[in-house]
């Protein structure tokens, strides 16, 4: 199983929503599309499912078409899994019901065999006779992934599926979704604006903004070698540190000079550094002092806003027994394991 | 949607059974009053009469815009006025029988010959017998008098009864005089006009107004049923040189595209003598139209009493410009 | 890359498919089209001797009389209607069972022989002024007014209201109350800030029903005596002989219905999402204020339903021997036209709400709403702009072609009539029948692979039966009573309860029609107590 976009372009009427898209997705991965609202991540879902159609471009499952200017599979013959924001369960069914909905295929005996497997799968075993509305939003979210699994997809998308729940269910669902993905060994493709769901479920993240695929790579390439400035604030905490460029890949900034490995253009031109909170360490020995404007409390760490001297601020992730007054000045070094500029 | 498919198409084919019918009628008197008539013509005849049944003036839209493909050979109708306009639109046929002519009065027809009264109704007063006496009642006019204020129950000017007794006595009397007696009523109304002759009866009985206005046999119906009713009929207008009692029929003509006119005609003869014009009068408590036929004894019983001689026609010619004045006077 | 399906220019077959669903919807509304083509046709036509005269004698209190009475009937049919779904769907009081199917009965009652059976009891000719009079209790309130036309209208068409703001009430249950109170509210506070605005647009579809009604109507005006518009219509057709002059006040009085339609849709624009599948209703316990709540039902039913019954079975019972073998025949007849409209209107509101969601758009927009605006005009006038043209196009092809069809006088124009009538009836329950198949209900139903008669059966059926009996049963009860268009588009010897009704008060046979009268009530009876066995549910 593989899926393959190759440069989609979406639109409703005369607006452009998706363009030159494309990435891959590999058998038994976990991708993520995240963006702000009205990125075109939900469209782009939607047209892999077959409910949006293609201006150009081509959509395909391990080599075959589905959707392009002049094909389009029906939706019902993509093999595609679909968990909806609102989870769409059939309010007249009850769990069991709605997740034979799909198994109209099999006989009786199967079909049983499968929603019981499906129950064990997500835990709702005891709930089988229940009607939607008298579970909780999580349960009903199990319940809308176990329909979509049960007739064995061989692609899942799930749109925003945490969307609707509070922030304390959402951080247990996303591991568990996870787990249970893996263990049905799934291909699944999610949409969230939600960065941490992001990060927690997926194996490859495509960062949208205004229809544009700006970057599809692992979260960790995504946080450390963001492609541009869009990506690089979207995508984690860190600020844009001001410099200038030199020869041999050397950049000089306010905290010193750092080698850089990307191209910078003319020596002398202005160029900014990507710096994490992670890249900033506190080091009371260090020569750089800066002042502490915020600080927020992580448990395990602080992590605190930096004025320097120019002004310019900093943010500087700093284990929790390191603690500083508002108002105080520490010193901070670089620790940079690779540097990403971006030329302005 | 299949079996609905297959009905709707079953359905569309029904007029055809039409064709069976030796007549068809279009008519706007109910259909208890003309079945059993069509029913003894037909045991007398062998004569198969189709009818449909409706008000007068979608009746007369209906046989307008079929034209010439109306299966309708004879409009009956229960006012002279519609029969009038029917006429007035050439939907009627102008026929030559000696036999009608013969049965009924020149001032029940048509005097053209495209329709013939078959049952007279007598637009007359009623009064309460426990405040009024015979004595003080005189003519129509006369209930415009101030004596009569607040004293006098009418039914709507929208029912064509009405709109025929005011169009009648524009005919005889003239507008300007008729435009007065017809202010003087309102000005002496007791309550809104009623909506049915029954409500006017059973007002002028309890007592709530002294005297009224309606058709003799919705008087007969009531006093059949509530025979302690304190009402009595009176006929105005009796004395030499008045109109006479305002009478209008129920009649019937013809149609221009009538497919059986030689059949038509035969049953409208049939109508207007004998029996048949004992069963159509009777039934309804109304009088013959024919003067040889005597009337029902209950209805008899009311005694005699003179008809405006004015062609009925002139209810229909002049119905516009009665329904225009009483609208002027505020009759509602 | 090799493709799986050659399915040829896939898009443009489905964007296809949207344009088959418009024009599907501008071909239903074209039946409506055809009577009000035919009124604003009217105006070209001058006859400026009969609109002069009714504009100065006839139109200003008949225009004035209108407007108070669509305001009056409006305004207390709403509040009785909403107030009557509040105490049954959200209260708990004695009878509150009995009385949340009793109140839809009146729905069976022909207006104008409701309206004749009150003015029986209620003029001073009546039965209970008479009674007054007689234990010497002389005062005497003129109940063929204006007001009495207007309480006995407001009677007669407060279920159309209490239907749908009860179900609104019952599917929203106590939550909104609940958590307007979480809020500190009082529950009356809640009630007015929470669970109304939430019943408002149905509350406004059913006003607007009644609205419409109220405009078109002839026989509860009349037996009132009351000048409208619509009678003047009637007068300027009737009296006047003048179709087109009738013509043209419809079309002043199709403004006033295209006003309301513009009203409602802005009360409904804020339509929400109101939740499906809600928790079981629980029903605030009203104490022993609940005894006032029997009392308030009680006295809407008594005046609604029983009396106005009571006395058409007083008046009919001596007419009994009137019924003979043809009466199965009527009543089979009425039966088979209600039953036949009624899966004809559904089927095209519910065709009409799904061109709207499948093609957005002002063109099925429009449809949808100009389908209903056969239901604001008089029956009468309404059945001759549909006959007219029919009867002309049929001659015409006999002539031409001597292709005989005979489109007029055949059921399929009565039907296609009523479909231009009731449509508006059937559509608000439709809806909102529709509303609860959201739309991702059938793309998770499409993922699953389930489409076809299957995804109808599965997804369709079951969430939209309750909406769709509603709206079959309202129609139904409206074919029953229906007369001016059964009279004139019927077949020959096609008879039904209601042209039964209009023989015997044709000539004032007001007793003997109490018979088929009674008849409609009670065969309309049985569809109004299977929707509340449905609806209860």
């Amino acid at each position: 199983m593989k899926l393959e976009l190759h440069q989609v372009k979406l639109a409703y009427g005369d607006r452009n929503v998706v363009d030159d898209v494309s990435f891959e997705l590999d058998r038994g991965r976990i991708g993520c599309l995240l963006g702000p609202s009205g990125s075109g991540k939900t469209s782009l879902l939607r047209a892999i499912a077959g409910f949006e159609p293609l201006l150009a471009g081509s959509i395909a499952i391990d080599g075959v078409v589905l959707s392009s200017a002049q094909t389009w599979v029906p939706t019902e013959q993509r093999g595609v899994g679909m968990v909806f924001q609102d989870f769409a369960l059939l309010p007249h069914l009850h769990v069991a019901a709605n997740i034979a909905f799909g198994l109209f295929r099999l006989t009786a005996h199967e079909r049983e065999a499968r929603v019981r497997e499906m129950l064990t799968l997500v835990g709702l075993s005891e709930q089988a006779h229940s009607y939607p509305h008298q579970l909780s939003g999580g349960m009903q979210q199990r319940v809308a992934l176990a329909r979509a699994l049960a007739p064995k997809p061989r692609l899942l998308l799930l749109d925003e599926p945490f969307a609707s729940l509070d922030a304390m269910l959402r951080e247990r669902l996303c591991i568990e979704v996870r787990a249970l993905l893996e263990r049905a060994a799934t291909t699944a493709l999610m949409v969230t604006h939600t960065q941490s769901e992001a990060f927690a479920m997926a194996d490859v993240i495509g960062v949208l903004d205004a229809g544009r695929l700006r970057q599809w790579a692992s979260p960790y390439r995504l946080y450390h070698e963001p492609v541009d400035r869009a990506v690089a604030t979207f995508i984690g905490d860190g600020v844009l540190l001001p410099g200038t460029s030199h020869e041999h890949g050397v950049v000089s900034t306010e905290l010193g000079d750092v080698r850089v490995r990307n191209g910078l253009g003319m020596p002398g031109s202005r160029v900014d550094v990507l710096l994490r909170p992670d890249d900033v360490v506190h080091d009371d020995a260090a020569s750089i002092r800066a002042v502490v404007v915020r600080r927020a409390f992580r448990g395990a760490e602080f992590m605190y806003t930096l004025r320097l001297p120019s002004g310019q601020e900093l943010l500087s992730l700093v284990p929790s027994h390191h603690d500083h007054a508002l108002g105080e000045a520490i010193g901070i070094r670089l620790d940079l394991e690779h540097v990403i500029v971006y030329p302005c | 949607m299949r079996l609905g498919n297959a009905l709707l198409a079953s359905l569309l084919l029904l007029p055809a059974a039409l064709s069976a019918a030796d007549l068809v009628v279009y008519s706007a008197r109910n259909e208890q009053l003309i079945k059993p008539l069509f029913d003894r013509y037909r045991a007398d005849t062998g004569v198969e009469i189709q009818f449909l049944t409706d008000k007068e003036a979608p009746l007369l839209a209906r046989l307008q815009a079929e034209g010439a493909r109306t299966p309708a050979d004879i409009l009956m109708t229960v006012d002279a006025g519609n029969l009038w306009q029917a006429a007035q639109l050439g939907l009627l046929a102008k026929v030559d029988s000696p036999v009608l002519s013969a049965n009924i009065p020149a001032h029940l027809r048509d005097p053209d010959s495209r329709w013939f009264g078959l049952a007279v109704r007598a637009r007359t007063i009623v009064y309460n017998t426990g405040s009024v006496t015979s004595s003080e009642l005189s003519t129509y006019a006369d209930l415009a008098q101030p004596q009569w204020k607040g004293r006098l129950c009418l039914r709507t000017s929208k029912k064509v009864y009405n709109q025929s007794l005011v169009a009648t006595m524009i005919a005889s009397e003239g507008p300007q005089a008729t435009e007065a007696v017809v202010r003087g009523w309102v000005a002496n109304l007791a309550a809104v006009p009623f909506a049915s002759d029954d409500e006017v009866i059973l007002a002028v009985g309890s007592g709530r107004c002294a005297v009224g206005i309606v058709n003799t046999y919705y008087f007969g119906r009531l006093k059949r049923t509530e025979t302690d009713l304190p009402v009595a009929i009176f006929w105005p207008d009796q004395g030499a040189g008045q109109r006479g009692v305002h009478v209008n029929v129920s009649g019937a003509g013809v149609t221009t595209h009538a497919k059986h006119p030689e059949a038509a005609l035969k049953f409208l003869e049939w109508l207007s003598a004998g029996e048949a014009q004992g069963i159509f009068a009777g039934s309804n408590l109304e009088f013959p139209a024919n003067p040889a036929v005597a009337a029902d004894p209950f209805v008899a019983a009311w005694g005699e009493f003179r008809q405006d001689s004015v062609n009925v026609a002139e209810s229909g010619r002049l119905q516009t410009e009665a329904v225009k004045l009483m609208d002027r006077v505020g009759y509602r | 890359m090799t493709t799986l399906a050659d399915t040829p220019a896939p898009w443009r077959r489905r964007s296809a498919r949207g344009r088959d669903w418009q024009l599907l919807a501008l071909l239903l509304c074209l039946p409506t089209c055809v009577p009000l083509l035919a009124a604003a046709l009217a105006w070209t036509h001058e006859d400026a001797a009969t609109t002069s005269h009714l504009l100065e004698h006839v139109l200003p209190l008949a225009s004035a009389n209108t407007l108070w009475l669509v305001l009056g009937v409006v305004l207390g049919s709403t509040l009785i209607g909403t107030t009557l779904a509040a105490l049954v769907a959200l209260t708990e009081f004695p009878g509150r069972q009995f009385f949340s199917w009793a109140l839809l009965l009146p729905l069976a009652l022909p207006g104008y022989v409701m309206a004749v059976a009150l003015i029986g009891l209620f003029d001073y000719a009546g039965t209970i002024p008479s009674m007054l009079r007689a234990i010497g209790f002389e005062a005497y309130w003129e109940f063929r007014s204006l007001g009495g036309l207007t309480l006995t209208m407001v009677l007669a068409l407060y279920p159309y209201v209490y239907l749908v703001a009860r179900q609104a009430f019952a599917s929203q249950g106590l939550r909104a109350i609940e958590a307007a109170r979480a809020l500190g509210m009082t529950s009356s506070m809640a009630f007015f800030r929470a669970s109304l605005p939430l019943a408002r647009p149905a509350i406004a579809a059913g006003a607007l029903l009644v609205a419409m009604e109220t405009v078109a109507d002839f026989g509860t005006v009349s037996a009132f005596n009351v000048d409208t518009l619509t009678s003047a219509i009637y007068k300027a057709w009737f009296s006047l002989f003048s179709i087109d002059a009738a013509l043209r006040i419809a079309g002043v009085l199709l403004l006033l219905v295209l006003a309301l339609l513009v009203i409602e849709a802005r009360g409904r624009s804020q339509q929400g999402f109101t939740s499906v599948g809600a928790n079981p209703v629980k029903a605030l316990p009203l104490a022993r204020r609940g005894l006032w709540a029997s009392a308030f039902c009680g006295v809407i039913f008594a005046v609604a339903f029983l009396l106005p019954l009571t006395r058409l079975i007083w008046l009919a019972a001596p007419h009994y021997l009137q019924i003979d073998h043809r009466w199965l025949g009527f009543a089979a007849n009425s039966l088979l036209l209600g039953l036949s409209a009624a899966a004809i209107c559904v089927l095209v509101a519910l065709l009409l709400a799904l061109a709207v969601r499948e093609r957005q758009g002002i063109a099925t927009r429009s449809a949808h709403r100009l389908a209903t605006l056969g239901y604001g005009l008089p029956g009468a006038l309404l059945a001759v702009g549909l006959y007219l043209p029919f009867a002309r196009a049929s001659s015409w092809l006999a002539d031409q072609f001597q292709w005989d069809i005979a489109l007029h006088g055949s059921l399929g124009l009565l039907l296609l009539a009523y479909m231009v009538r009731f449509t508006a009836v059937a559509q608000a329950a439709v809806d909102s029948a529709l509303a609860r198949v959201r739309p991702s209900l059938v793309e998770a139903a499409r993922t699953l692979g389930v489409r076809g008669w299957r995804l109808g059966a599965r997804v369709h059926a079951p969430l939209m039966s309750g909406g769709l009996i509603t709206g079959a049963v309202l129609v139904f009860v409206d074919t029953m009573k229906e007369m001016p268009i059964t009279l004139m588009m019927r077949p020959f010897g096609w008879d039904t309860l209601a042209t039964r009704v209009f023989e015997l008060t044709n000539e004032g046979l007001w007793a003997q029609a109490a018979l088929p009268a009674l008849a409609i009530v009670l065969v309309g009876l049985l569809p109004v107590w299977w929707l509340q066995k449905r609806t209860a549910a």
